[in-house]
């Protein structure tokens, strides 16, 4: 009745506005261009670009597509896009608007490359946005294109990432460190040559339990790329093992021992400090798992993980993350039933995104918003400043 | 290839019998798929012997179907379909329509070997739903059924409208008669002024109602009788076509100039 995941157009617009100078449209009255466009925004702190036909009563009534031809033009003479993504919402799901037919024809009269997704919110949860999208770039991009052979250094593809900003940046940096380049990201900040180029990668790695899997056993099929999903580097020991993944995987010669070893004395300074906290986290599947293990690795106690839709391994590697540890474990819950056991369990501090700042003002415990685009989360540098942040909110909850 | 063929016109005109019963003449030779995308299913009933579950209320039960559950074999192994739908006055049957035709694209039934592939649609072109048949991944040609009377050549103007705006195309005119004086002269101007042809003339029969009753087509339960034949020859002119045209449907005005003078030319005579 009242629920923590969203719709099939928000996950497939979230997907798509990761890909550089790409613009879609939805085609369906206005309000759900808005509202993701103002989630997205707030959620990134970045300005995005999404269109709308925004139809009226009457166009749903008699069909609009000459509205949605019109607009296409009008995008794509004004701001140019490398790639229009016409979506369907709702209404026009419904109505049977056809609008692989209307891509197919104005193909040749558009700059822009242009794909047709059908977003129905009804058809699916996010996930089927994040993974149709996903599909469909590796479908009508990568395998008609078929780019062969391997590039020179080692080089991995992240796959579900819908989040650019300060993390993918030091990923990037510390990969390179290491001798290890990023030959593409699905989708964040890549364009459509790194989507082609998907296949001169040695390796996949998921990033999303959710719409990450399916996209690697198509690529691991399609071009041989093996993958895997294990850990997310979050925190310190996911982060070494991430990092000690990819080095064991491309046999590299990197003192990334001698590197964790130097955080060492920082890390028994938090578990000092952080011991015996209780913590509750609200995220998605992947994040939620790898919070769990580094709130442990703090010395913290997990006491209520609630995690809005899983994926094929989520169960398999909470358990594995959480081993001794015995939170409440929400899975696709309702809001009453986080705030029910918010109240019970009482946590010190809640790891959430901006959707749970509420619970500070209603509960007074802090909230820290680890999920914001300008945030830095991943790797040593991620872990150490989530720590310092915890420490610093519930040290003194106030600020 | 595939012959994919969609057949349209007024409720109650008599598609699902013409369908079932070319689809049974197209078994003798082909492997044929008939799927029904009328809310009221019973387009195969002749087929199967009885009615068989539809796809919308399949998925209901279990959203990943195996194609074995959704596709049954009937008369002289035809498969068949039935997308289904709401009850009347409920919900939205256009949409029942894209759901089915889109799981059965996803359970890969359109990729089996079938000779040729039958749609049977509900009465009238009335929303996006129902023209899915009409797109490109589906069906390649479409016949439309009529008889002499008015509101069934206004439902076959309006569906040669529905064809023309998804630029399909239109193979011709099935008279089905209903015993109205004139019929196949009507109906033959008809399809001359819209700018097709009439393909076949099924003639009003006891025989259909008879074999109905068993839940049979006539070509089941009276191979040998002229109606029989009648089938036959229909099938086998729509399987030769080669002639296809864009409709150029009839304004509101015309169509009823049309018709008065249809009418004044009958009594005429």
């Amino acid at each position: 009745m009242e629920p923590m995941s969203t719709c099939k157009l928000f996950g497939a617009i979230r997907a798509l506005i990761g890909i550089k100078n790409t613009i879609p449209i939805i085609h369906g009255p206005r309000g759900c261009a808005y509202h993701i466009r103002y989630l997205l925004s707030v959620r990134s702190g970045s300005r995005i670009r999404i269109c709308s036909t925004e139809l009226s009563q009457e166009d749903v009534v008699f069909g609009a597509e000459n509205k949605l031809k019109e607009t296409i033009i009008t995008v794509d003479r004004t701001y140019k896009p490398d790639l229009i993504p016409v979506l369907t919402s709702c209404s026009t799901s419904i109505i049977g608007e056809d609008i692989q037919k209307v891509a197919r024809e104005l193909k040749d009269e558009i700059n822009a490359d242009i794909i047709a997704i059908s977003a129905g919110g009804f058809e699916s949860d996010q996930s089927g946005g994040y993974e149709e999208v996903l599909e469909t770039l590796i479908k009508s991009i990568t395998i008609p294109k078929q780019t062969r052979g391997k590039t020179e250094n080692p080089s991995i593809n992240l796959i579900g990432v819908f989040r650019g900003g300060p993390d993918l940046l030091e990923l990037k940096k510390t990969l390179k460190r290491m001798g290890i380049d990023i030959n593409c990201v699905l989708t964040s900040g890549s364009n459509l040559e790194d989507i082609k180029n998907i296949p001169l990668a040695h390796l996949n790695y998921s990033f999303c339990d959710i719409s990450g899997i399916i996209p690697c056993k198509i690529l691991r099929e399609e071009f041989g790329i093996p993958f895997v999903y294990y850990p997310f580097p979050m925190g310190f020991s996911n982060s070494l093992n991430f990092f000690k993944t990819l080095i064991d995987h491309f046999n590299l010669d990197y003192p990334l021992q001698r590197e964790y070893d130097k955080l060492k004395p920082s890390i028994d300074y938090f578990r000092q400090k952080l011991d015996g906290y209780k913590a509750a986290i609200i995220a998605g599947p992947t994040r939620a798992i790898a919070l769990a293990s580094f709130l442990k690795e703090l010395g913290m106690t997990p006491v209520l993980i609630s995690i809005d839709l899983i994926g094929e391994y989520t169960l398999k590697e909470l358990k594995w993350a959480l081993g001794d540890a015995k939170p409440r474990v929400l899975i696709q819950p309702e809001v009453g039933e986080i705030e029910k056991f918010i109240k019970k369990e009482q946590p010190h501090i809640i790891l959430g995104g901006l959707g749970e700042s509420y619970l500070s003002y209603n509960f007074k415990i802090p909230v820290l918003d680890v999920m914001h685009g300008k945030e830095l989360t991943w790797g040593f540098q991620g872990a150490l400043s989530i720590s310092q942040k915890i420490f610093n909110l519930i040290r003194s909850p106030s600020s | 290839m595939t012959k994919k063929i969609a057949i349209y016109g007024k409720g109650g005109i008599g598609k699902s019998t013409i369908v079932a019963n070319i689809a049974a003449s197209y078994s003798q030779k082909y492997n044929v798929l008939v799927i029904g995308c009328d809310p009221k299913a019973d387009t195969t009933r002749t087929l199967y012997g009885s009615r068989i579950p539809t796809v919308l209320s399949i998925l209901r039960e279990n959203k990943e179907p195996n194609p074995e559950e959704v596709v049954y074999k009937g008369y002289n192994d035809i498969s068949c379909v039935e997308s289904g739908g709401p009850e009347p006055g409920v919900g939205c049957a256009g949409r029942g329509v894209i759901v089915a035709m889109n799981l059965l694209e996803r359970l890969g039934v359109f990729e089996e070997s079938f000779d040729i592939i039958i749609y049977d649609v509900l009465g009238d072109v009335v929303c996006g739903g129902f023209a899915v048949p009409l797109r490109e991944e589906f069906a390649d040609e479409v016949y439309i059924v009529t008889s002499g009377e008015y509101m069934s050549l206004y439902a076959a103007n309006n569906i040669a409208k529905g064809i023309k705006k998804l630029k399909s195309r239109l193979g011709g005119i099935i008279c089905n008669c209903k015993g109205i004086k004139d019929e196949t002269r009507i109906v033959g101007s008809f399809a001359e002024r819209i700018g097709s042809k009439v393909i076949g003339v099924i003639p009003k029969s006891e025989l259909v109602p008879e074999s109905e009753i068993e839940a049979m087509t006539v070509i089941e339960k009276f191979p040998d009788s002229k109606q029989a034949m009648v089938y036959h020859e229909l099938a086998e002119r729509i399987y030769e076509n080669e002639d296809f045209t864009v409709p150029e449907p009839l304004a509101m005005d015309e169509f009823e100039e049309f018709f008065k003078e249809l009418k004044k030319r009958a009594s005429d005579l």
